[in-house]
């Protein structure tokens, strides 16, 4: 056999979803925080892309897994499957589309009704280096936040401002709540079981 | 104004005159014809009889098979080329494999193989394996047939010969896992994509790479989980600690022969190098290195992995390659979802360009394999679990099936079949890539009707279709000629499907020809997310191109036939409407009728345009009708009526039949039927259009539909007849008495409305058990109780002895018959008995057609068509269509690259093969199939040069074979060259159109415009008449007016 070193290129993974109106740059997010490419072509994801980056917090390797998908987790057969064990989950809108702010309510009913209690959420505001076309203003999407209780941030996947911030934030958000928790999260159904009964492992690799 | 006429029901003035006294004065319009008329054409069948259990396909030939769980199997190939091979057994056969052009070979659940000939279209042998069969292999080019039994014994069946051949290859997991005594079957068997003389057999606990050369075991692979590794996502964790063997469930070549992946009983995904044996990487569908110990114990797919819930098992996974077959792609259905929640979704691992193995590392292709260029989810939605698919490979028939798939066949557990394009991953319907059997049942069929259509503008409205666009999947066999039939009387068979679909078809040709097929997609007006869009009811207003659906969820749509304003072909449309999912909740303030005419997809530039969505939230919807002159009215489960004048479009009527009845006892009504007529009741001394339903309980309810000023018209209850039939009124029709032409409302008539005509009315109302023909003013002329049920009933128009058309009513019962009855007296021409027994449950979607076609639905799946003014003519009396061209030279197989001959790889030639196999002693051929697939095979010598112009033992280096591929990155190696197959001959000879649409090209859709004259009706009438209707009239209608009944 192989002379690989036998070990795990991570301490922890963790599924992150993108939820939000067609067209708001879901894909255009996660093609730029995966692989740093922007392609502005709109294609219509079909299905559920899957993609994966490795990102270090607190000298902890965390796997994200990030599914991305066109609308269609609205489909009873899939929604579940899609949703089961999402530990974090970002609602995007277009800030240049005034409409797509205004589903995120929607979205946010939806996510609670599928994932689970303790999925930590995030708001995000995209296409922001767009500002001659701005419809929905940063102070309207703050209040948003706050009404909802999560964070927001306004990011854009074209100039590539902050969008590695968005994953960052969101994973150490999830991983303060592992801590807290003592790594409950995801226990009862379809959570992810991370290090329960080993959260003492966790830190040795 | 809706509820204005709450007044009492006016007195009814029936009179109760006998049947037998008035019929005598009744004019027969079904004079001239005689028993003799009547005899049963049975002409075609479309559709499958029962499940889809099996499914090839075979690009060289362009042929695909079908096989059902009632042991029929159905080969299609071009238009409507289709042959059904019927097999005494009723055995359902699971397996269908093409096999060197000509034959086919089908397995049933006996073990039992069947060679069938695609030549003469007769069964060549059967043969019973000696053993349970555990899996198949066979190769499109090879004669052998390898049969994996559970005993861990695989036989050879010699397809060419129809014998056993002597040739056995032992367990060999014997050999490598001495100490795993129990048995194991064979669970799969895979030739090398590129050398025949290799086979990769998968065991219970280990895989082997097989020489036939050498007869020896040249790798094995057994997966092996150190103590800690997580493994796959249905390993049980209590034993963590150990090592364990998750059990094979299959095994795949990579295209190119060099790389392995086996798939596991724990969903593990593991690739391994074919040559050494090195395990490359182990994986799930979302996670990686899981044969690696892990300080986590994580759940890879974020799956709390309590002991009790398990995923779905991994069904099936394809090794699919481009054109280019270095560029692959790993297919895998299940595996992602709670094993209660069923298979719905496919997972691709797209893995682009296989970087060349020469310079590759151990560690690089473990990172390829873990990290996809793209990694994706595709559902497929619908209730209906995933059983099996089967990727289309169109390239050649190599690798497995898999080179170049554009669609796959996927297949559900409710027997419905669907076509996924690939690697996008939506479900195509399009009717006219597909077989029209096919595409006829799917989607599956939820109701059907047929309306006659004015010709001209029938042609012209096909014609709207852009043509060439799509070329269909089938291209082999060749229709037999059928008998000329007259197709005077032009009709509109409409199907509604589930999820939305409506296609209609011109039921005249005798065939379903789904070049000229009329589709609605609903699904891109609603968005795909509304709730159950089967649709129930159809009512298409042939005059004014209006087309009424409704659909299971109680919604109905209303639309136009037209030109798109918005007509873009490059926009996407499925931005547009994911963007507003959700029609009506945010909305409701719209009220009942919605304006949707903004939701036309970008891509229809001509065709049936949505105008409005009826939302009434009164339950399911019972009755629907579009008149001719504009006017709509929907029935409701809770008996609620909504008129509609489409001039608007607005609500002019709605009330509650129970209400409007109030007067009476007190029976709960609802519409089972609606139609509109010009007509004059109650000797009123003028015609009006009248608006007849028809009850639940047999009741007939007279409307008149009058001009109230401003263009404005009012909906006005007249009367009821009581008790017109003994249970649900399933049908209206009104036919002039003198003349026998229907007066079902139509413009013409409505403008002579104002002259003072009095246009006089048979009304025949039907039920399932009775019907009944009244004259207008209520006077009461025949009635017949039928002895068996009956499904559905229509008017015919049949040629008399004195050349000239009568008109009869035909009715098809669940006693699998067609009685056809004369008019008005109702008096029995003839009975016909169908030759197949039809299912009661569907037999209310049979339609009868004006020409004396009758569409039977047999079975929800499968329907027949007869003409009831036949000759008597069986389906045997046809030729059955040609399936086998015997020009179509095989494509030469592939073959190992320079690399691997160089290591020493042996490649054994086809005579050597044959020799090994067979014997010396090898039966001679029995069959002229032998011939006639040698004449096509790669191994003959003739065929060599054309077909590469080098032996198939040496890798040819040719170029340019690249380009089309969709692989981006041309791989300029030499060492994975690969020869595109060619072919001997055009591959146009046999497979371009025989039979061309030639009226229909002809004819186009700008018809020449009308004079707007004629006299009117009220002035009300004229003036108010939309400016869109007169549109409709004037590019659609022209010559309408001329055609009586569409003729």
């Amino acid at each position: 056999m192989a002379a690989r070193a036998p070990s795990r290129s991570y301490d922890m993974i963790m599924k992150l979803l993108l939820v939000g109106d067609s067209g708001v740059g879901k894909s255009c997010l996660l093609l730029r925080f995966v692989e740093d490419k922007f392609n502005p072509s709109f294609i219509t994801t079909i299905g559920i892309d899957f993609k994966i980056r490795t990102i270090e917090i607190n000298g902890k390797k965390i796997k994200l897994q990030v599914w991305d998908t066109a609308g269609q987790e609205r489909f009873r057969t899939i929604t579940t499957a899609y949703y089961r064990g999402a530990m974090g989950i970002i609602l995007v809108y277009d800030v240049t589309d005034e409409r797509s702010f205004h589903s995120i309510k929607n979205w946010y009913q939806t996510v609670n009704q599928h994932a689970n209690d303790d999925a930590q959420l995030i708001l995000v505001g995209n296409k922001c280096d767009d500002q001659d076309s701005r419809q929905v203003s940063k102070e309207e999407a703050e209040a948003l936040a706050e009404e909802l209780h999560i964070p927001f941030i306004e990011a854009s996947a074209k100039s590539n401002e902050n969008v590695d911030a968005i994953f960052f934030k969101l994973a150490r958000l999830i991983e303060e709540k592992i801590g807290s928790t003592g790594g409950a999260i995801g226990d009862g159904s379809g959570g992810i079981n991370v290090g329960s009964g080993n959260s003492s492992k966790s830190s040795c690799c | 104004m809706s509820k204005m006429f709450k007044n009492k029901p006016n007195l009814k003035n029936v009179t109760n005159v006998t049947n037998s006294l008035k019929t005598v004065r009744e004019r027969d319009l079904s004079t001239g014809l005689s028993m003799r008329n009547f005899k049963l054409d049975d002409l075609t069948r479309y559709g499958i009889a029962g499940s889809i259990m099996g499914m090839a396909y075979e690009p060289v030939q362009s042929l695909m098979a079908l096989s059902t769980d009632k042991g029929h199997i159905h080969v299609y190939g071009q238009q409507r080329v289709e042959v059904v091979f019927e097999l005494k057994t009723t055995l359902p056969i699971i397996t269908l494999k093409f096999i060197k052009g000509i034959y086919l070979v089908a397995i049933d659940t006996k073990n039992t193989i069947l060679i069938f000939s695609l030549s003469s279209k007769k069964l060549l042998a059967s043969y019973t394996a000696p053993g349970m069969i555990s899996s198949i292999e066979s190769d499109y080019s090879l004669d052998y047939l390898l049969i994996g039994l559970v005993s861990g014994v695989i036989v050879i069946y010699d397809v060419d010969r129809c014998a056993l051949a002597p040739f056995k290859i032992d367990n060999l997991q014997k050999i490598i896992i001495p100490e795993e005594r129990t048995a194991t079957p064979v669970l799969s068997i895979k030739w090398h994509p590129r050398d025949f003389g290799t086979l990769l057999i998968t065991y219970n606990y280990c895989c082997a790479v097989y020489s036939f050369t050498t007869g020896e075991i040249k790798t094995s692979f057994r997966y092996e989980l150190p103590p800690g590794a997580p493994g796959g996502d249905n390993l049980p964790k209590d034993d963590i600690d150990l090592y364990r063997y998750p059990p094979m469930v299959n095994a795949l070549w990579h295209p190119n022969g060099l790389n392995v992946v086996t798939i596991h009983e724990d969903n593990s995904i593991v690739f391994w190098d074919a040559n050494d044996g090195t395990l490359l990487q182990a994986r799930t569908l979302f996670d990686t290195d899981v044969n690696i110990p892990s300080t986590y114990p994580i759940h890879n797919n974020g799956n709390s992995k309590d002991d009790n819930k398990f995923l779905t098992p991994i069904i099936k996974a394809s090794w699919i390659c481009e054109e280019n077959p270095e560029y692959t792609s790993l297919l895998i259905c299940g595996g992602d979802s709670n094993e209660e929640e069923g298979i719905h979704t496919f997972t691709m691992l797209d893995f682009g360009v296989t970087p060349k193995y020469s310079i590759t590392s151990y560690e690089k292709m473990s990172r390829f394999y873990a990290a996809p260029k793209q990694h994706k989810v595709i559902p497929i939605h619908a209730t209906a679990n995933i059983i099996d698919f089967l990727p289309l490979g169109q390239s050649s028939p190599y690798f497995n099936g898999n080179h170049n798939p554009s669609f796959i066949l996927v297949l559900l557990d409710d027997g419905d079949l669907k076509f996924m394009n690939y690697p996008t991953g939506n479900i195509n319907f399009k009717s006219e890539i597909f077989p029209p059997s096919i595409s006829w049942i799917n989607p599956k069929i939820t109701c059907s009707t047929a309306t006659p259509v004015p010709r001209a503008q029938w042609l012209g409205m096909l014609n709207s279709k852009e043509k060439g666009k799509v070329p269909t999947l089938l291209k082999g066999g060749l229709p037999t000629k059928r008998p000329p039939r007259s197709h005077d009387l032009r009709s509109a068979l409409i199907t509604g499907h589930q999820n939305g679909y409506i296609r209609m078809r011109d039921a005249s040709l005798g065939e379903l020809d789904d070049s000229s097929v009329l589709e609605i997609d609903l699904s891109s007006v609603l968005g795909s997310n509304s709730s159950n869009m089967d649709i129930t009811q159809v009512s298409f207003a042939a005059e004014t191109a209006e087309l009424l659906c409704s659909l299971a969820n109680g919604d109905a749509l209303l639309f136009k036939f037209g030109l798109n304003k918005n007509y873009n072909p490059r926009m996407s449309d499925l931005n547009k409407r994911l963007q507003d999912l959700s029609i009506g909740n945010s909305r409701n303030s719209e009220g009942i009728l919605i304006n949707i005419a903004d939701r036309v997809p970008y891509y229809i530039r001509e065709g049936f345009l949505p105008v409005s969505l009826i939302r009434a939230n009164q339950k399911s919807i019972t009755a629907i009708k579009n008149s001719n002159v504009g006017f709509v009215c929907v029935g409701y489960e809770t008996g609620e009526i909504i008129v509609i004048d489409r001039r608007g479009p607005a609500i002019i009527f709605q009330d509650n039949l129970s209400n409007i009845m109030s007067k009476k006892k007190s029976s709960f009504y609802k519409a089972t039927s609606i139609e509109f007529l010009i007509a004059e009741i109650n000797e009123d001394g003028y015609s009006s259009i009248v608006m007849t339903i028809g009850t639940n309980i047999g009741d007939l309810m007279f409307f008149k539909i009058l001009p109230y000023g401003n263009g404005r018209f009012t909906v006005n209850f007249v009367d009821a007849l009581d008790g017109v039939n003994s249970d649900s009124i399933k049908e209206i029709i009104g036919l002039d008495p003198i003349s026998g032409n229907p007066t079902t409302a139509r413009m013409q008539d409505m403008q002579k409305l104002s002259t003072g005509v009095i246009i006089q009315s048979l009304i025949i109302t039907r039920s399932s058990k009775d019907m009944r023909v009244i004259k207008s003013n209520k006077t009461k002329l025949s009635y017949k109780v039928f002895n068996s049920v009956v499904g559905t009933g229509g008017i015919s128009m049949i040629y008399n002895e004195q050349k000239k058309y009568s008109t009869v009513y035909s009715v098809v019962t669940n006693s699998n018959e067609i009685k056809v009855l004369s008019i008005p007296s109702l008096a029995e021409f003839n009975t016909l008995v169908l030759p197949y027994s039809i299912n009661p449950q569907y037999s209310y979607q049979s339609v009868v057609l004006p020409s004396g076609d009758v569409v039977v639905r047999i079975d929800q799946t499968e329907a027949g068509l007869v003409n009831i003014a036949g000759k008597g003519l069986k389906q045997s009396s046809f030729d059955s269509d040609i399936l086998f061209n015997d020009q179509m030279v095989i494509p030469q197989r592939p073959t190992i690259n320079t690399l691997q001959y160089f290591r020493g790889t042996k490649l054994i030639t086809y005579d050597d093969f044959i020799t090994l196999i067979s014997g010396p002693n090898r039966p001679l051929t029995k069959n002229p199939e032998s011939r006639l697939s040698y004449n096509l095979s790669p191994y003959n010598p003739v065929n060599m040069p054309s077909l590469t112009g080098s032996s198939p033992r040496t890798p040819t280096l040719g170029g340019g074979f690249f380009s089309k591929g969709k692989g981006k990155d041309n791989d300029d190696d030499d060492e994975f060259k690969y020869d595109k197959p060619v072919r001997k001959y055009n591959s146009n000879i046999l497979h371009s159109p025989v039979t061309v649409k030639h009226v229909m090209r002809s004819i186009t859709n700008g018809i020449e415009s009308i004079d707007e004259g004629g006299n009117d009706y009220a002035s009300e009438f004229k003036d108010n008449m939309n400016q869109s209707m007169t549109d409709t009239r004037n590019s659609v209608l022209s010559s309408v007016f001329k055609a009586k009944f569409g003729f």
